[in-house]
């Protein structure tokens, strides 16, 4: 009982703290932006990186991400949980960087992006367990299964932060699945 | 393992999966910079086109700086020069690993790329003679950013699409 | 089957821009006369007119490869922008390409981006950008800042007016009759131009480059090797002109009553030829250097001339 409501006092405490940041932020107050920018910049780069897998990218995308917040923190209603709202933001946004860097090349010679290499993933630290394969897979499938096994969209919003047919995020998922069968099984 | 093996434990294995990471480095001083210009929609100069502009902007002013600044002194210039290289050599390994997966959209690039590099000595060997020449400082710094430019110029148009 | 039919059958259906491509097109939208168009389209032939309504209308076929178009206005801001697929087969002989012709009101800024496609553009007073990879430009009548941008395509200019850049890799730059302030860069592409602009520069590493000059206040060059030409009509007071090439051949001609400070240096073995004056090359005491410096008829501009290996000729026209 009294663990219970310790947990439910500190988890009131932060949304709290949340809540006045916030409107501190709205008004303006680089610090306050600061210590939101603490809070949560690891779970947006977990995210980054595991879309973009590549380090480079995943870094930008995620000064990106917190450039735009501070812009349209204005738009945030209360409504939803903010880190809710924090990562449909970033997801779309990286989403946009990654079409900005890979799109105009793909068009004149027609490949798709791999994932990373094996000698990246085993130099990029950080990379454990799931991790290790899900950014080896090329592009489209790793995005599509980060987006609906990890963070839990639907096919369908999928599809139109892709920009692609539902049946594609679907074929992408099990070729994302088939993938990652394989390379889990050679492993073992 | 079979499908539902299979399912049971990537739905496993993606609940161990860390939700948070933490970024090589502190990239909070370049967000902080973003939001604090007037114009707060400014992006980030991030992509290494803008990146190397900078650097190769920055040749021409610190080795004319230098030249301004050490008239006398022989083996500081030498030094800096030095340091220059230094700088452009790795900016420019960086940009060939960047993009030698990438396609080129000109198959004479690295043709010319050697041309420059035939200058880039050209010019290194005159300045051992002459260190303090102005005139050949500036060619070489011109032959840095040309070399820059070329190869950001065949894997990257300026102009990236949305 | 038909190639198109196969295109419709593939094309995914949660398109968001919904404007099924039939390939033919012919709209218009109204817009502000002085706002910005930005036009996008891989392959195939662009035409662009400026004119003098508050609208732009495009006209004529679309890519048969494209999955869609946009075509929209908002603000000051229009778009006309051909979606192609992220991979497409790139043979222009076997499928039809885009053919457009665009009008556009004379006095909105314009901004194309193509890979392949040729662009033909002319009669505009806003200045202009124009970035293609393989594709041609043909660019007339144009004024305001204007910047065109190409890796591999020619771009053929005539009667620009403004702050102009041309920045080619390989592609061929002839330029006519241009006037403002104009400044070349080419790796391996040549350039010709005759223009009025007082104010030139170029940067090259290997093209030939043939100036055809005005009247000059400045002029900057900085090549690698190539040939350069540079022909001097006359001179504004305090002109300036400033040379370097490692290794090129450069003939300058200056006007008869040019009147100026020369200060030429050739670094390694270069060759400085004088036909203007009577004054001596001097080798330098020690090491490979020549010089030679002089004044003329009242010094009152300034030529600067570095090489390291290469030929530098000075002459009257």
């Amino acid at each position: 009982m009294l663990i219970e409501a310790e947990q439910k006092f500190a988890s009131k405490q932060s949304a709290d703290e949340e809540r006045v940041l916030l409107a501190k932020i709205q008004q303006g107050d680089r610090q306050a932006f600061a210590r939101l920018y603490q809070l949560h910049h690891r779970r947006v780069y977990a995210l980054c990186l595991r879309l973009t897998a590549n380090e480079a990218l995943a870094q930008e995308a995620m000064q990106e991400v917190f450039v735009q917040v501070w812009q349209k923190v204005s738009s945030f209603d209360g409504k939803a949980k903010f880190s809710t709202w924090l990562h449909t933001v970033s997801a779309n946004i990286t989403i946009s960087y990654l079409r900005k860097q890979t799109n105009w090349l793909q068009k004149v010679v027609s490949i798709e992006t791999a994932g990373m290499d094996e000698q990246s993933v085993q130099q990029c630290e950080g990379l454990n367990g799931l991790d290790k394969h899900i950014v080896r897979l090329p592009e489209k499938a790793r995005m599509v299964f980060v987006l609906f096994a990890v963070e839990g969209y639907r096919h369908e919003e999928i599809a139109s932060m892709l920009n692609m047919a539902v049946g594609s995020s679907k074929a992408q998922y099990h070729r994302a699945r088939t993938l990652l069968k394989e390379w889990i099984t050679d492993e073992q | 393992m079979n499908n539902k093996e299979f399912d049971s434990y990537i739905d496993n294995a993606v609940s161990q999966l860390p939700s948070e990471m933490s970024p090589g480095k502190d990239l909070w001083p370049g967000i902080e910079k973003a939001i604090s210009q007037p114009h707060s929609e400014v992006p980030i100069k991030h992509s290494n086109w803008h990146r190397y502009s900078a650097l190769a902007a920055c040749f021409c002013l610190c080795l004319l700086g230098f030249q301004l600044f050490n008239q006398q002194q022989g083996p500081n210039l030498e030094q800096s020069l030095n340091n220059m290289n230094a700088v452009f050599q790795q900016e420019k390994q960086a940009l060939l690993v960047q993009y030698q997966s990438q396609p080129a959209v000109t198959d004479n690039w690295r043709s010319q790329l050697a041309d420059l590099e035939q200058a880039e000595d050209a010019l290194k060997a005159a300045l051992e003679n002459e260190p303090e020449n102005a005139a050949l400082l500036r060619m070489l710094s011109q032959v840095y950013q040309q070399q820059l430019d070329l190869i950001n110029k065949v894997h990257q148009p300026s102009w990236q699409r949305i | 089957m038909k190639l198109s039919k196969l295109c419709i059958a593939i094309l995914p259906l949660a398109m968001m821009a919904s404007q099924l491509v039939a390939g033919e097109i012919d709209k218009t939208l109204d817009v502000s006369k002085t706002g910005k168009v930005f036009i996008e389209n891989d392959q195939g032939h662009v035409t662009i007119r400026g004119w003098d309504k508050a609208q732009v209308q495009v006209k004529g076929f679309i890519d048969e490869r494209a999955l869609d178009y946009r075509f929209e206005t908002r603000g000051n801001r229009t778009e006309f922008i051909v979606d192609m697929p992220s991979r497409y087969n790139n043979d222009g002989n076997r499928y039809k390409e885009s053919k457009l012709e665009i009008f556009v009101p004379s006095s909105s800024f314009t901004q194309l981006e193509s890979v392949n496609a040729d662009t033909d553009i002319r009669g505009l007073t806003a200045g202009v950008k124009l970035e293609t990879v393989n594709g041609d430009i043909y660019i007339s009548d144009i004024e305001g800042k204007i910047n065109l941008e190409s890796v591999n395509g020619d771009i053929d200019s005539v009667n620009l007016n403004g702050q102009i850049k041309i920045d080619t890799v390989n592609g061929d730059v002839d330029d006519q009759d241009s006037q403002g302030e104009i400044r070349f860069e080419a790796v391996n592409g040549n350039l010709k131009t005759n223009t009025r602009a007082d104010d030139v520069r170029v940067e090259a590493v290997n093209g030939d480059i043939d100036l055809n000059l005005d009247t000059l206040s400045n002029l900057d060059i900085s090549t690698v090797g190539g040939e350069v030409e540079v022909d001097m009509k006359a001179m504004n007071q305090d002109a300036r002109i400033q040379v370097k090439t490692v290794s090129g051949d450069v003939t300058l001609k200056f006007p008869t009553d040019v009147s100026a400070e020369f200060e030429i240096a050739s670094h390694a073995g270069g060759r400085i030829k004088n036909s203007l004056t009577a004054n001596k090359v001097k080798k330098a005491k020690y090491g490979p250097s020549s010089s030679l410096e002089f004044a003329i008829n009242g010094a009152d501009g300034e030529v600067e001339v570095d090489t390291i290996s290469g030929r530098i000729v000075i002459k009257k026209r």
